[in-house]
């Protein structure tokens, strides 16, 4: 008989709740590549200023995404 | 487009599953896959060249908006009303039912015209790529006049760019295909900018200022699609646009090639998840992009027909490259939106060409007849004329595959009303059908006569050549059927 891991059900609940946190993240990098074209439209930015937002966002969506995606994957 | 665009396709839809059975119940999709699906598929690198050629081809406002409404609107009917019927009812791929219809034979020359069309698809969406690398790297990019490999620069770029798409493709086409679906929420909302970013342009030459859906409606009819057309380019009225946006992808509704897509799903409507890729890569991509290359022509003053023509005479028109239009509009995350649109959609079109030669070579092992595809396309990719005729590009390899689609229709639906046998080829064990061969071969002749001979333009001469397919098939058929007995044989 396996031994009975007592921990099992923290350490999902634990990666739950990080995946639930790099969503989040990822959502808010992508509110930020939908609004920042749109802010610059309305004449509230710069054209640099938005192209550094969209980078930021970029970078922080591909850095994120593909952690939780892959978990999804994975399950 | 293209999409016209072959991409990512659910994991057990992509092949090695089911190639020679229907699917099981167990297996079966919710609408939720295809909608992410379409999405994906269809907002993709080429997007970024038909916008611009649209410009090119002088379309109006008007003209562009009604007629993108409707052409996709006819694809996504397309969808719903042909493929999605015969896939959720046969449930069998394209190439199997090909197979049980016309025979082994055919399925050959299918996969041939098949792959040898991907093979320019995926050119185009490299040569897309290798002008945001271009822009990166800083090798000269090719101008609106360029038809062959121009600069060594040019060549070195797109071998580099070729060569790695390639070489992924063979060995790590699942990590492209999840990597895609990774890269197409933030994909689309890219797209969705460079036309915000193209309007503030716009507000701010023209000095106009929107205060309701008229002034907007104003501006777009005045100075963004202005129906000025430039010499050259074909001249495009709202027919054309329909017909172009009805027919972008019709290899893959009419044409059936997304039966072994929608044979996954659980339910015939699931076709209408086909409107997320055509109503945002087909409808907002394009017209975002073609508002980039709209306000490039607008900064340049060319506002008038007269401006147009002594431009197209010096050679100063603008170059529609995505590369650099890109670039200027969003900076740096524009340029790795360019070059991922075009991998991304590039990699599984030079996989499904690979595989369909495959088929033809079978003893060839799969990687090596990828990375042969792969090298071929790469060679495509650095004549930028392929890709600056795209408009015709699409229109032909549409035409080439749409009789396909008919004799499946047909042979589906009107032969058993007719007294005539489905898959006539599995019951009397041939590996080839001259009623499907003819039917498919004269079509072609027949369009391309027609073509050539300028009697119609490659954009409407489906429509009228699906019907002779049709034609043909059930007269073939009937001869090949009744008078030679081999009805009697099949029973």
């Amino acid at each position: 008989m396996p031994p009975i891991d007592q921990n099992a059900g923290t350490r999902k609940y634990s990666l739950m709740k990080t995946r639930r946190v790099l969503q989040t993240i990822s959502v808010l990098a992508l509110l930020c590549v939908a609004i920042a074209p749109a802010i610059y439209m309305s004449n509230r930015i710069s054209l640099d200023a938005m192209k550094w937002w969209l980078l930021g966002a970029t970078i922080v969506w591909f850095l994120v995404t593909p952690f939780w995606m892959q978990q999804k994957r994975e399950e | 487009m293209t999409e016209e665009t072959p991409a990512p396709v659910p994991a057990s839809a992509s092949g090695g599953e089911y190639e020679r059975e229907a699917i099981p119940k167990r297996s079966r999709l919710g609408f939720k896959n295809f909608i992410g699906m379409y999405a994906g598929e269809h907002t993709a690198g080429t997007e970024l060249m038909i916008g611009p050629l649209f410009i090119l081809a002088g379309v109006s406002a008007f003209d562009v908006v009604v007629g993108l409404i409707v052409g996709n609107l006819l694809a996504v009917l397309s969808w719903v009303f042909m493929t999605a019927p015969i896939a959720t009812r046969a449930r069998l791929t394209l190439y199997y039912q090909v197979e049980k219809i016309a025979g082994r034979k055919m399925v050959v020359l299918y996969n041939l015209a098949n792959g040898i069309a991907f093979c320019f698809l995926a050119g185009a969406m490299i040569t897309v790529s290798a002008t945001a690398v271009g822009v990166w790297v800083g090798f000269p990019l090719p101008t609106i006049e360029t038809w062959y490999p121009h600069h060594i620069g040019w060549v070195l770029g797109v071998a580099g760019v070729g060569i790695v798409i390639a070489f992924v493709a063979a060995y790590g086409y699942r990590f492209v295909a999840w990597f895609s679906n990774v890269a197409a929420p933030w994909m689309i909302l890219i797209f969705l900018g460079f036309g915000l970013v193209a309007l503030r342009w716009f507000l701010d030459e023209s000095g106009a200022e929107i205060h309701g859906a008229a002034d907007l409606w104003e501006l777009a009819d005045t100075a963004i699609w202005t129906g000025l057309h430039v010499p050259g380019s074909p001249d495009f009225s709202i027919w054309h646009i329909i017909f172009f946006t009805w027919f972008a992808n019709m290899a893959m509704h009419v044409g059936m090639s997304d039966l072994s897509i929608l044979r996954f799903a659980r339910k015939t409507w699931y076709g209408v998840a086909s409107a997320a890729g055509m109503y945002i890569g087909h409808f907002m991509a394009w017209l975002s992009a073609s508002m980039l290359f709209a306000y490039q022509m607008y900064a340049a003053g060319l506002r008038s027909e007269g401006d147009i023509l002594a431009a197209a005479e010096l050679g100063t028109i603008p170059d529609p490259l995505p590369g650099p239009l890109a670039w200027q509009s969003m900076g740096i995350a524009g340029l790795i939106c360019v070059i991922i649109a075009g991998w991304t959609t590039a990699n599984p079109t030079i996989y499904r060409a690979g595989l369909a030669f495959q088929a033809i070579v079978p003893k060839i092992s799969r990687y090596r007849v990828t990375l042969f595809t792969g090298f071929l396309t790469t060679i495509i990719a650095m004549f930028p004329g392929v890709t600056l005729r795209l408009l015709e590009f699409v229109a032909l390899y549409g035409l080439i595959l749409m009789p396909v689609g008919a004799i499946v229709f047909i042979d589906f639906w009107i032969l058993p009303k007719l007294g005539l046998k489905s898959f006539i080829a599995e019951k009397l064990n041939t590996d080839f059908n001259w009623a499907a061969f003819g039917a498919w071969i004269l079509t072609l002749v027949v369009c391309l006569a027609l073509v050539l001979g300028g009697n119609i333009e490659i954009f409407f001469v489906s429509l009228p050549g699906w019907f002779l397919a049709a034609i043909l098939f059930i007269g073939g058929s009937y001869i090949y059927q009744r008078k030679s007995g081999k009805l009697n044989a099949a029973d």
